[in-house]
């Protein structure tokens, strides 16, 4: 059965259908939203809120052959609501970061380790445009279209995110580059 | 001359080895047990395309469509207001009778869930909520499914605020005034505040018999979010509740501060520019019948 298939039977009302539908794409869901979120209980929240909307509100969907960009644009709600409920309560609270220690040294560990830093600095909105990008390979029209924005906003968050990675990855190769002219 | 790098592919293999292999079994588990027990919500316009339909019957849908969409598009004006006619007055729905209670006084606000009509208590204030409205980590009523988002969302929420942000929208590096324990202090404080330009007036207002004063905080409509300060604009902060975190541009935060008994107690009543007329009648109707706890050296205003 295709999946178009199945989305009509969901659509009527078919749990089992559902279940065939949600089994295949939870694992591809998760990993978006633990990538956007950076934490395992929000990205779980995020997905079973998704996964649940989704269902609720199949019967609403036009078109089953879209279904795949619907589900997405259903799960960056969820995303964001998930990331704005954990501030309202996180805000006052200051996360004490511990740095890894970097075992060997590596450059290409030491990229990661930036990567990481400066991407979980930045905000839940340049996340999101950076793994719709980067990771799913989406053009900046159909990132747009995926988180509700104006095409120009999109744009501007991928820009100032990819600059910020640019500058940590940069700053990391000078400091490299620094610690082999001292050696 | 430097060539810059190009981060594009390290970017993108860094996303490919961070990203989990699989989702864990329990959440597959939980999402079906709540699936179990949803309702779908049926689309008021055909589902299926429209292209197996004879001509006649697709132009009858049309036009019954184009109707509908003219009703509702109607009494989903902004204000509730009709085009060209005068301004209707908002009418709260009537609060249910089939309060739940014990034989303690009206229940807490629960952590989650629809909740029934009735009286409910949050903090030292109880009062009355219509059918509609969500409950939200005991500490909140949200109208619809956790609906409190711009265009259309609405909340009740009681606070008290320690200090507020003289800069929302970059608080993490602003400075804070703290608002004292008068109602004037935190008048002040929001005074102060950086609104876009737009000048915060207070009102005389009353709540369950208490006076104070009532001010409408509105969020710059041209902001975007993700220019301010971790993507958040945080308009004030509490000794328990955390921090004031509006959900998007044009949302309107109406507080109420009132001298209880010589505590200074803040509602807030949040809505957007698309809330309809009859969620913000309801939300007016909730501090209307908001009632104090007496508090130890009672002086309601007369």
């Amino acid at each position: 059965m295709t999946k178009s298939e199945l989305v009509r039977l969901a659509q009527d009302g078919d749990r089992d259908a559902y279940d065939v539908l949600m089994t295949e794409l939870v694992d591809h869901l998760y990993r978006i939203a633990r990538l956007i979120l950076r934490d395992f209980d929000s990205a779980e929240d995020a997905v079973q809120e998704a996964l649940v909307r989704c269902w609720r509100d199949l019967p609403q969907l036009r078109d089953p052959d879209r279904f795949d960009a619907w589900l997405n644009r259903v799960l960056m709600r969820s995303v964001t609501d998930e990331a704005r409920r954990r501030r309202r309560f996180a805000a006052n609270v200051t996360l004490l970061r511990i740095e890894p220690a970097q075992p060997d040294g590596t450059r290409e560990l030491a990229d990661r380790d930036e990567l990481a830093r400066v991407f979980d600095r930045l905000s839940i909105e340049h996340r999101t445009i950076v793994v719709l990008h980067h990771y799913l390979g989406m053009t900046v029209d159909e990132a747009a279209t995926t988180i509700g924005s104006p095409v120009g906003t999109a744009k501007s968050r991928l820009h100032y995110a990819t600059e910020a990675l640019r500058a940590a990855l940069e700053a990391d190769a000078r400091s490299g580059s620094a610690g082999k002219a001292l050696a | 001359m430097n060539a810059r790098l190009d981060p594009d592919p390290r970017i993108a293999a860094w996303l490919k080895d961070e990203a989990p292999d699989r989702a864990p079994e329990r959440l597959l588990t939980a999402s079906r047990e709540r699936i179990q027990s949803t309702h779908q919500r049926r689309a008021w316009w055909p589902a299926r395309s429209l292209s197996v339909m004879n001509t006649a019957l697709r132009l009858g849908l049309g036009a019954a469509a184009v109707l509908m969409v003219a009703v509702i598009g109607v009494s989903l004006l902004p204000d509730g207001r009709t085009i060209g006619g005068p301004d209707p007055t908002p009418t709260p729905t009537p609060l249910a009778s089939a309060a739940p209670s014990s034989a303690q006084g009206p229940p807490y606000v629960p952590g989650s869930g629809l909740m029934s009509a009735g009286r409910y208590r949050l903090g030292r204030i109880t009062f009355a909520v219509p059918r509609g409205w969500t409950a939200f980590e005991e500490w909140a009523v949200l109208h619809g499914d956790y609906a409190a988002d711009p265009p259309d969302g609405a909340g009740f929420v009681r606070w008290r605020i320690a200090s507020v942000n003289t800069d929302p929208c970059h608080w993490s590096t602003s400075t804070t005034i703290s608002t004292g324990s008068t109602v004037d202090g935190v008048i002040n404080a929001f005074k102060a505040q950086d609104r876009g330009g737009r000048v915060v007036t207070p009102v005389d207002t009353t709540v369950g018999g208490y006076r104070g004063k009532l001010i409408d905080l509105v969020v710059p409509a041209d902001i975007d979010f993700a220019d301010c300060d971790q993507g958040e604009y945080h308009s004030w902060t509490s000794p328990n509740e955390g921090s004031r975190y509006n959900q998007g541009p044009g949302q309107h935060d109406v507080l109420r501060i009132v001298d209880v008994g010589g505590t200074v107690e803040a509602i807030l009543t949040d809505y957007s520019v698309a809330t309809s007329a009859p969620v913000r009648a309801q939300l007016q109707a909730m501090v209307d019948s908001v009632v104090f706890d007496a508090p130890p050296n009672p002086s309601p205003s007369p």
